[in-house]
């Protein structure tokens, strides 16, 4: 049974901005975003994906977004390790901000963001922006909580890292 | 969480996600209540009955469709009406009939009678 246009719209409404996002984050491409947001709600809209009786629409909208971007990454073949391709064309995923020492760091961390595992790129992005728990993170990674607790601090040590020798840097 | 990693997290949540264009999202909503479109009408019919009545009813039409095919066709009215009367003659012009048959018997014993005599 196809959703009603209302639950559709409203679905669109609440989740469409954060599934956008979430995309961008997995797939680092403005265009993937977009594909995989539309795809979202096609297959909603079709009846191929379903929210009712979900314990938390919010997790399990998270959860067919990764797996849709993670889908056409695989079908895109684009290389997780593409270092040199990121290094030159980072992604815009946040809003500019006025030249100096702030633009330097929020360069240094979309660099570091861009180039760690999808895994915990998509935990920072879960908790930090979303304010998702690490349980119910891991909950939709299908993923014990120490391994969602530990990936986002292997995560931060390496943004830590990259923060620390801007500063030197600076210095 | 360790007081070190604090300040990297407070940086992060410092920047802010930059919105898409407006059209994007919006594209997204119509393709979809497109598609919602051309889902419904081809589920319409089946959604009038009820999930619970659905196999049930389908067997009782494939059962009903094995009967009408596999039972002998009946006869049409006028062909009832035509072995009636065939098979109940009328009383009146069974007697007539039977009188018809005496009366020519009758006459072919006399054409017989007559002949017999003439040799």
């Amino acid at each position: 049974m196809p959703l009603s246009e209302a639950t559709l719209i409203r679905l669109h409404t609440e989740y469409a901005l954060m599934a956008f996002r979430f995309a961008w984050s997995v797939t680092r491409e403005e265009a993937l975003a977009q594909d995989v947001v539309q795809e979202l709600f096609l297959r909603l809209a079709r009846g191929t994906l379903r929210v009712d009786g979900a314990r938390s629409e919010r997790s399990l909208i998270f959860r067919m977004v990764r797996n849709l971007a993670l889908d056409l990454l695989r079908r895109g073949r684009v290389r997780e390790d593409a270092a040199s391709r990121w290094a030159a064309e980072l992604p815009e995923w946040f809003e500019p901000v006025a030249g100096g020492e702030e633009e330097q760091t929020q360069r240094a961390l979309t660099e570091i963001l861009c180039l760690l595992p999808e895994e915990q790129r998509s935990v920072i992005h879960l908790h930090v922006w979303e304010d998702l728990s690490f349980r119910e993170i891991g909950e939709l990674l299908e993923a014990p909580t120490q391994t969602v607790a530990s990936r986002y601090r292997y995560g931060l040590a390496k943004l830590r890292e990259a923060l620390q020798h801007l500063e030197t840097v600076l210095l | 969480m360790k007081e070190e990693f604090i300040s990297v997290e407070d940086s992060l949540r410092a920047l802010k996600w930059r919105a898409p264009a407006d059209r994007v999202l919006e594209r997204s909503l119509h393709a979809a209540l497109a598609a919602r479109r051309e889902m419904a009408p081809k589920r319409r019919a089946l959604d009038l009955i009820p999930r619970a009545l659905r196999l049930p009813l389908a067997a009782c039409w494939t059962a009903s469709l094995a009967f009408w095919w596999l039972t002998p066709k009946e006869q049409t009215s006028s062909a009832t009406s035509v072995a009636i009367h065939k098979s109940v003659p009328d009383p009146a012009s069974l007697v007539a009939q039977q009188e018809s048959t005496r009366q020519l018997t009758h006459e072919l014993l006399l054409a017989l009678e007559d002949h017999g005599r003439r040799r």
